[in-house]
């Protein structure tokens, strides 16, 4: 139906700009043909006749009256004043008729995505609000994904039918607006004056012509379809602006994101560097203890307590005198830790997390990651438990250094597109993502394994975007559990 | 579809959109005619030789009746052509409730009721599937009778302005018959 809409609304432009073309050469090779004849009143009256229309009266008026003795200024002065009353167009009500419908179909794409759109939100608002808050951000894409494509396209359309309405436009205001067909007209009654009484002066006609005659400049249509297509090229600067998150997402994210204010809260080196990757959900709970661990040292609440070495734990492992921040590690629920890229999880990491579980009984943790959205970076988690789960584990995640292992599929992370072979993997476990009693991901570190690759292996089983680039989506949310003894 | 019409409030701006589009144009076709009358009334008047009591009536018409005041006062120039600042202000206002309704709807979007969220989008989508037609349509609708009324003023004071004209023409020529031939400067 918008396939059909369009190529018709296509399909009138083009003939209304032919017609335009074809009517004006018409129109104005009559006119020559109509002067060409006219020699003398007689000849004039059969010429004129030829002319049709409203022009054939007015120019047959002035003839005959020419022919009954009346002064040629009179009887021309009679015919400019007749012309200048000629609407030159057909009825009022029926250009009205046919511009409504013009823009009814050319608007017609648009508004036939946008109701589409309506349509399908309605039909799955009662299916996407029933899911949990994770699983509503995955699905509803998935569900939307059709519809809001639709509306991109019939957008486009629309764009491209306004751009030729412009064009057509332009070219019916240059060639058949009634002021210029008006003026063609009234310059053809002075030629046929001029041949049928020659020598005779008309000093009232030829100074009304002068006052009343209409510019037929082109600039002024030019101008506005210059100013037309700089307002249309405006518009989709703006989407194209902005269309990077709404193509997947169609609202901005509007979570609230750590650390709202006060970011210097939280202390640690200039030159620490959170891995970037595309998964974890947003991190919103400013209240937990945190944990720094830059490159030089393990810092809580801005001192540090241990020293790292080569990206491991230092000589100085375990720390001593830490009772104050174990007392404050036992009274949170979780520790929120924000480690640069480079340390080693499987010599700091790891190990920090066994200490923190052993000695302050912590069993949740948040390992910050940052996510480089287009319009601009947000802070989230992964978050991740040290305690066996209750359950059996529903997949086990093993990182090694150059490869990793999803249940029972193997991925080296030197191929491209090994995330998307691990959204695959994860994805195809329904009992990781949608059952209300989600099983935990087991995830295991063998041989040496940088933050950093722990970070991207766990953001990619987490991701929830489609494409590789990160669409503004939270993550699965998954329960990750990290083995820790 | 009944999710669209569940929010009240963007009911509302899109009924008064297509209220507006299809007020607008009545309002306009009746002001377009009455307009028409007064032209002709005036041409009437100031042809049937009772031209101060046309320019008087003119000069209460408002600035509608301008470029016809010009041509009863004899004023031997073009009929000024009529501003598009008006057709662009009652545009404007064509197309306000449609922009109403998306200020609302992307407000209503972003908030943190997400039960909201979902009518809101549906309301706007639907909203402007309806309006954005309506409110074109009878854009093109207003500016093609104001274009069509800017005519009938034009030809009305053309006739007028070929009336001064003919005098002129023929007071310059009683003038040049009363002062007689010009005399030729290099014969005396």
């Amino acid at each position: 139906m918008s396939d059909l809409l369009f190529y018709l609304a296509l399909l009138l432009q083009l003939g209304l700009a032919l017609w335009a073309i074809l009517a004006t050469l018409k129109e104005q090779a009559s006119l020559r043909r109509c002067v060409a004849q006219c020699e003398d009143p007689d000849s004039a009256e059969k010429a004129t006749k030829n002319l049709g229309g409203m022009q054939g009266v007015i120019a047959g008026e002035m003839v005959e009256s020419v022919r009954l003795r009346s002064t040629l200024d009179d009887a021309l002065v009679k015919a400019i004043a007749r012309a200048s009353e000629t609407p030159w167009t057909p009825t009022l009500a029926l250009v009205c008729g046919l511009q409504a419908l013009t823009v009814g179909l050319v608007l017609a794409p648009a508004s036939l995505s946008l109701l589409k759109a309506a349509h399908t939100l309605g039909a799955h608002a009662a299916t996407i609000t029933a899911l949990p808050t994770s699983s509503r951000y995955l699905q509803a894409p998935l569900a939307l994904q059709d519809t809001f494509i639709g509306v991109r396209e019939g957008f486009s359309r629309t764009a491209i039918l306004l751009a030729g309405l412009a064009i057509v436009w332009a070219i019916a205001w240059w060639l058949r607006r009634p002021l210029a067909r008006e003026a063609r007209f009234v310059q053809a009654l002075l030629h046929i004056a001029t041949r049928i009484r020659p020598g005779t002066s008309a000093p009232v006609a030829a100074r009304l012509a002068q006052l009343v005659a209409p510019q037929n400049a082109f600039t002024r249509p030019v101008a506005a379809v210059g100013i037309w297509f700089v307002a249309i090229t405006a518009g989709w600067a703006v989407l194209l602006g902005t269309a990077s998150l709404r193509a997947a997402n169609h609202t901005e994210p509007n979570y609230s994101v750590w650390p709202v204010k006060g970011r210097t809260a939280i202390t640690h080196s200039t030159d620490l560097k959170l891995p970037v990757v595309h998964g974890g959900v947003p991190f919103v709970d400013q209240g937990l203890a945190t944990i720094t661990v830059s490159p030089q040292s393990i810092m809580f609440q801005g001192r540090a307590f241990a020293s790292i070495e080569d990206g491991g734990l230092g000589p100085d492992w375990p720390p001593n005198n830490v009772q104050g921040m174990r007392q404050t590690l036992q009274q949170s629920d979780a520790v929120t830790i924000v480690a640069d890229q480079r340390v080693s999880a499987t010599r700091a990491l790891v190990p920090l997390i066994g200490w923190l579980k052993q000695d302050a009984g912590v069993k949740h943790y948040h390992l910050l990651v940052s996510r480089d959205l287009s319009s601009g970076a947000a802070q989230a988690d992964l978050l991740i438990s040290a305690s066996q789960p209750d359950d059996a584990p529903g997949l086990t995640i093993t990182v090694q250094g150059k490869q990793l292992s999803v249940g029972q599929t193997r991925v080296p992370n030197s191929r491209s597109g090994w995330r998307n072979d691990v959204r695959v993997a994860v994805r195809r476990i329904d009992e990781l993502l949608l059952t209300k009693q989600r099983r935990a991901v087991q995830v295991k570190l063998q041989g040496e394994v940088s933050y950093q690759q722990l970070a991207q292996s766990l953001g990619a089983a987490d991701d929830s975007c489609a494409g590789d680039s990160d669409c503004g989506l939270p993550g699965l949310g998954l329960r990750l559990v990290l083995a820790v003894d | 579809m009944h999710l669209a019409l569940s929010d009240p409030l963007a009911l509302t701006f899109v009924a008064l959109g297509v209220i507006a589009g299809i007020a607008l144009v009545i309002w306009n076709a009746i002001r377009a005619r009455k307009l028409r009358a007064t032209f002709n009334e005036l041409a009437f008047a100031a042809l049937d030789g009772r031209p101060e009591e046309a320019r008087v009536q003119a000069r209460s018409g408002g600035r509608a009746l301008g470029p016809l005041l010009d041509a009863l006062g004899g004023k031997l120039a073009a009929p000024q052509t009529r501003s598009w600042l008006g057709d662009a202000l009652m545009i404007l206002g064509l197309h306000l409730p449609a922009v109403l309704l998306t200020i609302y709807a992307t407000s209503a979007v972003r908030t943190v009721d997400t039960a909201a969220r979902l009518p809101a989008a549906s309301a706007l989508f639907l909203g402007l599937a309806v309006m954005w037609p309506v409110a074109f349509a009878a854009s093109v609708i207003v500016v093609s009778q104001s274009r069509s009324n800017a005519r009938a003023l034009r030809a009305t004071c053309i006739t007028l302005i070929a009336k001064s004209v003919k005098a002129q023409v023929d007071t310059e020529l009683s003038e040049s018959l009363r002062r007689g031939p010009a005399r030729d400067p290099r014969g005396e």
